[in-house]
Formats: C-alpha cells, structure tokens, sequence
C-alpha cells in the first residue's frame, strides 16, 4: 500500500472541482469562499480563501486535509500582511507569507498537524487573487477561471483599501 | 485626535518594544509586539481612536479566524473566546474580541489581548480533544496500528459464531499468540468491549482456541469506576492513556503480548 506523505500532498496535482458561495465567517469579520479540490491522494482536499473586511490586506488562502482516519486540518495556508512571523529557527518573515510542513518533514507519513510553524517568505501583494496565484503555483493547483472570477469579485466587494 | 497623535502615543507607551503601523491613517492602527502564537506568528492588535477621545482595541475578528483554520465556529467556540476575553476585561461581540478605555491603558490592554488570542486557541483546542467522537478516536488509533504492525493487525475482526456482528474485535495482532484490542473511548465502548471479550472468549474456548486480550483506553481514568473495574478485569492495559507520548510504549507492549519482534 502506497503511504501518503506530506510531500504527496503538496506535490500532487490538484484541479478545482467546485466552488462554493462566500459565508461570512467569524459572524461578519470576514468573509470566506471554499472550493472542493479533486487530486489522486486518498481523503479529500478542500480550498479556503478569506478576507478580513476591516483589513482587506489580511487575506488568507489554505488547503484543508480530511479523511477518516484523522482529525481535518491545514496542510498549507498563505497569509497576506497580518504582521510578523517567527519561525521554530528564529527566522522573521514580514508580510505575505506561506505556512507550510517544515521542511524536514515533508518525506513523513501524513499525519494530524496541529500548527503550521514553519513559513516561507512570499513577495505577493497583500490581495485574494496575487495570494491564489503564488498559492496555486507552489501547490501544484490548475488554474481555474471561475475560481478566479469568484476571488476577484471579493476582493473588489470587500477589498477596497480604505484610505 | 489626529493620526500624529495616536502614533506618538503608541510609541511613547511602547518605546522600541513595539512598532505601530498605519492601517489606515486616523482610522487603525496596528501595533506589533513581541509576541507569537502557537504556529509562530505574531499576535493581532488594532487600535482604533474613537470621537471621545478614547480608544478601541482589537483583534478585528482574527481570534476566531486563526481557530477556524483548524475547527469549525460554533457556539461553543464563541463561548471558549467569550470566557476568556471576559477574563481579561475585553468583550466579545460580533466575531471580534474589543476594549474601549482612555489611550493612557493601551500598553497593558495591548499585552492582554495577545494573552487572548494565545489562550483562547489553546482553550478551543482542550475543550476540542475532550469531544473526540469514539469513531474518530478508534479510527486514529487503527492507523496507528497499522502503521505499527502492517499486515500482522486486521480489523473488525468477527467470530464466526457471531452471526448478526455484535461482538466484533477492533484489531486483531497476529503473532505466534493473536492479541485481540480493544479501542475504548467511553463508558459505553468499555462495556461493549467487556462483553465482547465474555462472549467471544466463551465461544473460543469451547472450540480449544484462545486469544489475549489488550485494550487501548483513550484516558483510563476517565471511565466510570465500576466501567474502568470491568474492563480491567477483562482485558489488559496496554496504556492507560493514549497520546504521542505512550504510543510507543503502547506498540512494545502489544509486541510482547503478541511475542512479535520489538
């Protein structure tokens, strides 16, 4: 039986499969758009993107693992500009950056992951659509027109920079 | 109050212990700290002057933002987040964990919600564990298990006698002896598993066959004392509580009672 690593699931080849409709999230904080992705890995994978109404720049875009043999939880997640992030090594990223398995892991069985600690650095504009192509990009998602359409919609109902 | 004064205030109370940004000039602030939550970033604070001359501070919703990347919102989320919030004199009203009170309180205010916002996860995440379903807590320890022993662990296992599947075994080790587990996470499984044991060993013996019989509690101490008795008395325990930690003392054990290379 082929054991399912961490590597497998950021590696593998995803495509959006559907497109839910944006909830508020957080009662009216923010609002939230899922999408089910479909990838050849056992379990299944599902998309969040977020954008926090008051600080349009805190976007958040991330991919939650389920199955039944563990407790759901996020594999990979980029954040836009929400502040600083201390790495387990001491390392500061500033800004847009992307939460990932630590590095020394990826080669592990999946298994439930509590906190993503380790974070990589990320030059995207705070914005859904610049977070979703980097996003999509390192995490081997197919692009989606509809998907896109959705996040640039958000961004432009609730992400205008207030000035 | 004008945005020059907010910013000198921020640094006056906070020195070179904290940066403050401009979110949006006049309107939020956001001050930085030197302090991170559990997955290492920082913590959020937002400042927001007021038309009173007062101040708001907030996390702009990101409390339960950063708890809903690893568990669903609901009431009793909300409840966890009020509690604590509660603790440190803030309020919790609409997503959003807030205080409002004059500029000169900033510098503790500030520290306090961090405090929350680290609290608040680590309260999300206990009251959580205690609710893990017996499915799901079955499920993580039968992989577990099979990561453990591969081929040499079956699963629900049924005697042959046991027409209608009653009395089936979680996991079964097959060893030069075959260990029969089972996986407890409640009173009602302790039973289920002490009567599996009366009657699948009854019906074993009668053929000359015999299994040993473990048990995987998921917190022995938790089960009702006439519960824990029986299922003692029935089974052994292979650790009294599973978590990280005791799973390789869990697997040695089963091992031996299996006589399975360690």
């Amino acid at each position: 039986m082929h054991v399912l690593r961490f590597a497998d699931l950021i590696g593998v080849p995803k495509t959006v499969e559907r497109v839910g409709v944006a909830t508020f999230k957080a009662q009216v904080a923010h609002v939230e758009l899922a999408a089910d992705i479909a990838a050849a890995v056992p379990g299944r994978i599902v998309l969040y993107a977020r954008i926090n109404r008051e600080r349009p720049e805190n976007v958040s875009v991330g991919l939650r693992y389920e199955s039944d043999a563990l407790e759901e939880f996020t594999f990979a997640r980029a954040n836009g500009d929400h502040g600083t992030h201390e790495n387990p090594d001491g390392t500061v990223v500033r800004e847009s950056h992307l939460h990932l398995p630590p590095p020394a892991a990826l080669g592990d069985p999946v298994r439930y992951l509590r906190r993503l600690r380790w974070a990589e650095q990320m030059t995207y504009p705070p914005t859904l659509p610049d977070a979703w192509g980097t996003f999509a990009d390192r995490l081997s998602i197919a692009p989606d027109r509809k998907l896109e359409k959705a996040l640039r919609g958000l961004q432009h109902k609730y992400g205008q920079l207030r000035m | 109050m004008t945005a020059e004064e907010i910013v000198r205030s921020l640094h006056e109370s906070f020195g070179t212990r904290a940066s403050v940004r401009a979110r949006q000039p006049g309107r939020l602030f956001q001050v930085e700290i030197a302090a991170y939550l559990a997955d290492g970033d920082a913590a959020q604070v937002y400042v927001k002057p007021l038309e009173d001359g007062r101040i708001q501070v907030t996390d702009l919703g990101a409390t339960c933002m950063r708890i809903s990347y690893e568990h669903k919102l609901s009431a009793k989320t909300d409840a966890v987040v009020r509690s604590v919030a509660e603790q440190y004199g803030f309020e919790f009203t609409n997503g959003q964990v807030t205080r409002t009170l004059p500029l000169s309180g900033l510098l503790t205010a500030a520290h306090a919600l961090a405090q929350i916002e680290s609290s608040a996860e680590a309260a999300v995440e206990e009251s959580v564990a205690h609710r893990l379903t017996t499915t799901h807590f079955k499920a993580i320890v039968r992989e577990a298990l099979r990561e453990a022993f591969a081929a040499a662990a079956t699963f629900d296992h049924r005697d042959p006698e046991d027409d209608d599947g009653l009395y089936q075994i979680d996991a079964l080790i097959h060893g030069p002896r075959k260990v029969a587990v089972a996986i407890v996470s409640s009173n009602l499984s302790a039973e289920h598993a002490v009567a599996t044991h009366l009657t699948v060993d009854a019906a074993m013996r009668a053929r000359g066959e015999r299994f040993t019989w473990a048990t995987i509690p998921r917190d022995l101490d938790a089960l009702g004392d006439p519960y824990r008795r029986r299922l003692v008395k029935h089974y052994d325990v292979v650790a009294p509580v599973y978590d990280e930690a005791s799973l390789p003392v869990a697997r040695r054990k089963l091992a031996e009672l299996a006589r399975l290379p360690n």
